[in-house]
């Protein structure tokens, strides 16, 4: 168990920069989920902490020991590979043995502890057959019974879930989640896919372009973009975005753009004068969080385009003079395409459009 | 099989995709009458009766008497089988030049390993650019990519110079050094075909960047380090030219220039110089059998992964 600390991580690969004074720290026990697109440098930050890559700048913690300069195998973190990276000369017993041979345990021990991880994942059956002879699933299992059976005091996880199908996913995510909570081992899990943060994370760093964008609890993150690329890289149905700027009004503050009027709290208004001095700002606003009524009154009209049912919801496609919004409504909706929806917002956010932060 | 048959099969695998195939229905497959298959069969057959049959002729040669090796047409089967000539062969001490060429043959296959397979897991692993990696092999194959004859000669005057002609280490540094930019060149890509990810995950377990190499890449290699082990050797063992230069006594002589020795000025006799080439061919033919069950393990033995 041990809490992980980055400090300014920097890492260049020739005159590329992976990762840019990137600061994190990960709590004992935490699962922190590092999500961003593929080349934000999530990866390589994970690497960074598994030994893999010497950072180029910054320092790593774990526990208390600086561990820039210890080798992978001084620092007893397991990582759990995208491709699984199972040793196809060996069994699957013989895979999960492999960390526990290294460190010369006594050899009933090594058959006691791999026949224990094998039932808690459910591989028992596995063991005497070479990876390549075992499913997706069990596959991925036996990489992660090579990493528990170590009992290491961090979990690297880099894309584990990737490779498998999209059911056995759902399903594999519950499990490592719950794994991480009974053996309380801080884990550092990369994914590009958020639907996995959102589900997993105790704390969620979003990053991009090799500089974090974002640290929060998935709720933070959700409700609490810090800028328009966390607002847009999360969400199963992205945010909304419309462009325009703030004006005033009759009195009130407003949102305008070509397509709609939006009025903003007197609040936000205040905070924006200080924030945004120039108005010119995007307006960012989730499906969930834009209603409607279908009498064709008010300002904000606009027409549906296309229906998209999901079976528990329906996204409802609406354009107006070349802005599509996505809006969600119950999958019973009494909407049809080609309707005029008369649409208000009810929480949204305010993006600076010259540096892209929320104004909050 | 009917083509409902094959129908089923195909339900049957698609509904499989997360299991794996089960032998009896690759049994089922591979009975599948396949007249590609069988064309490549017969292609495959008449190669082998091309690359045999001299084989056979210069192993029936050494036990034919006079008579039938003069005789017109050309008789497929001996008449008057006799051992004359390997007894002359091994009056000649042929054992010794076999035991030169295996000496020399295997130091220089295994020397030249020892020397390539670092060289190669260098380039490969190390992040050295592609240009960089591509300019040293091509430097140190330089000289063998020149026609034998032509390093041959500069190769003497330097031996002549050192002093180190009809030498047998002599034999094996020229050897080791010639072939090493091929084995270079081969292990570079056998390397890059295992995933950096089976060795990285060796260094998480806690294995040391050597260990991870002798307990997990050296093995998953295995098949293809001993086809490339077993191709140098054969080089080795056939070398002629440089060899001609290079040996001056029965100290040194390989078989090659053994074989060569048999031929005199006068009264060619053809009996003893193909007792020396079966000779000669003989260990050539266990190293392709070994070689080919190796060669079809290394096909079939994939390196497990999700991908």
């Amino acid at each position: 168990m041990a809490e992980v600390r980055i400090e300014g991580l920097t890492k260049y690969f020739g005159d590329t920069c992976a990762v840019n004074q990137l600061n994190l720290v990960v709590r004992d026990g935490d699962l922190v989920v590092l999500l961003g697109p593929s080349g934000c440098g999530k990866t390589t930050t994970m690497r960074c902490v598994a030994g893999l890559e010497r950072p180029t700048y910054g320092d790593i913690y774990i526990g208390e020991r600086r561990v820039n300069d210890l080798e992978p195998r001084e620092r007893d973190v397991a990582l759990v590979f995208q491709s699984y990276a199972l040793y196809p000369h060996f069994t699957a017993f013989d895979n999960i043995a492999y960390p526990l041979r290294l460190r010369k345990t006594p050899k009933a021990e090594i058959d006691r502890r791999v026949r224990d991880v094998a039932e808690m994942l459910g591989i028992s059956h596995t063991l005497e057959r070479p990876p390549g002879l075992c499913s997706g699933g069990e596959q991925q299992r036996i990489a992660l019974g090579r990493a528990i059976v170590r009992e290491p005091v961090v979990f690297l996880m880099d894309e584990p879930l990737s490779n498998i199908d999209a059911l056995l996913r759902v399903y594999m995510r519950a499990e490592i989640k719950r794994l991480q909570h009974e053996l309380g081992t801080t884990m550092i899990y990369v994914t590009h896919d958020q639907v996995e943060g959102m589900t997993m994370a105790d704390q969620i760093a979003v990053m991009n372009q090799g500089t974090l964008q974002q640290l929060g609890t998935p709720s933070e993150i959700y409700d609490m973009p810090a800028n328009n690329f966390v607002a847009r890289f999360v969400g199963s149905t992205p945010m909304n975005f419309i462009p325009g700027s703030l004006q005033k009004e009759n009195g009130t503050t407003v949102h305008k753009s070509d397509q709609f009027v939006i009025p903003v709290s007197a609040e936000m208004a205040g905070r924006a004068a200080e924030l945004c001095p120039s108005g010119v700002c995007t307006l960012g606003v989730r499906p969930e969080e834009i209603h409607f009524t279908m009498d064709g009154e008010g300002a904000n009209q606009a027409r549906v385009f296309l229906l998209e049912p999901l079976g528990s919801e329906t996204i409802l496609d609406i354009e107006k003079e070349g802005l599509l919004l996505k809006v969600k409504d119950v999958a019973s909706t009494q909407v049809r395409e080609e309707d005029v929806l008369s649409l208000s917002f009810n929480r949204f956010h305010l993006f600076d459009d010259e540096t892209g932060a929320a104004i909050r | 099989m009917g083509q409902t048959e094959a129908r089923a099969t195909a339900v049957r695998e698609t509904a499989e995709t997360e299991t794996v195939p089960q032998p009896v229905e690759m049994a089922v497959q591979e009975r599948r009458f396949n007249l590609r298959k069988l064309l490549v069969v017969i292609v495959l057959y008449l190669a082998a009766f091309w690359t045999l049959v001299p084989m056979y002729w210069v192993a029936i040669s050494s036990i034919k008497s006079l008579r039938d090796l003069a005789h017109i047409p050309p008789r497929f089967f001996p008449t008057d089988p006799r051992l004359d000539a390997w007894v002359t062969i091994f009056e000649r001490r042929i054992l010794e030049n076999v035991y030169n060429s295996l000496v020399v043959a295997t130091l220089a296959t295994v020397i030249c390993l020892i020397i390539a397979v670092p060289a190669a897991y260098a380039a490969t692993r190390m992040r050295l650019p592609f240009k960089f990696v591509a300019i040293v092999v091509g430097l140190m194959g330089l000289v063998a990519l020149l026609p034998p004859i032509a390093s041959a000669i500069p190769l003497f005057l330097l031996g002549s110079d050192l002093g180190i002609i009809d030498e047998k280490y002599t034999l094996i540094i020229l050897y080791t050094v010639l072939n090493t930019a091929f084995a270079v060149w081969v292990l570079r890509g056998t390397f890059m075909d295992v995933p950096m990810d089976v060795e990285e995950a060796a260094l998480m377990d806690g294995d040391t960047r050597f260990g991870a190499v002798r307990r997990i890449l050296l093995p998953l290699i295995f098949p293809s380090l001993f086809s490339i082990a077993i191709l140098l050797f054969i080089f080795n063992w056939n070398e002629y030219i440089i060899a001609l230069y290079f040996v001056n006594s029965m100290k040194t002589m390989t078989l090659p220039i053994a074989i060569q020795a048999q031929i005199p000025q006068h009264e060619l006799d053809w009996g003893v110089v193909s007792a020396a080439g079966t000779i000669a061919v003989f260990p050539v033919l266990v190293a392709a059998f070994t070689l080919q069950r190796f060669l079809v393990r290394g096909l079939t033995f994939g390196v497990a992964s999700g991908q």
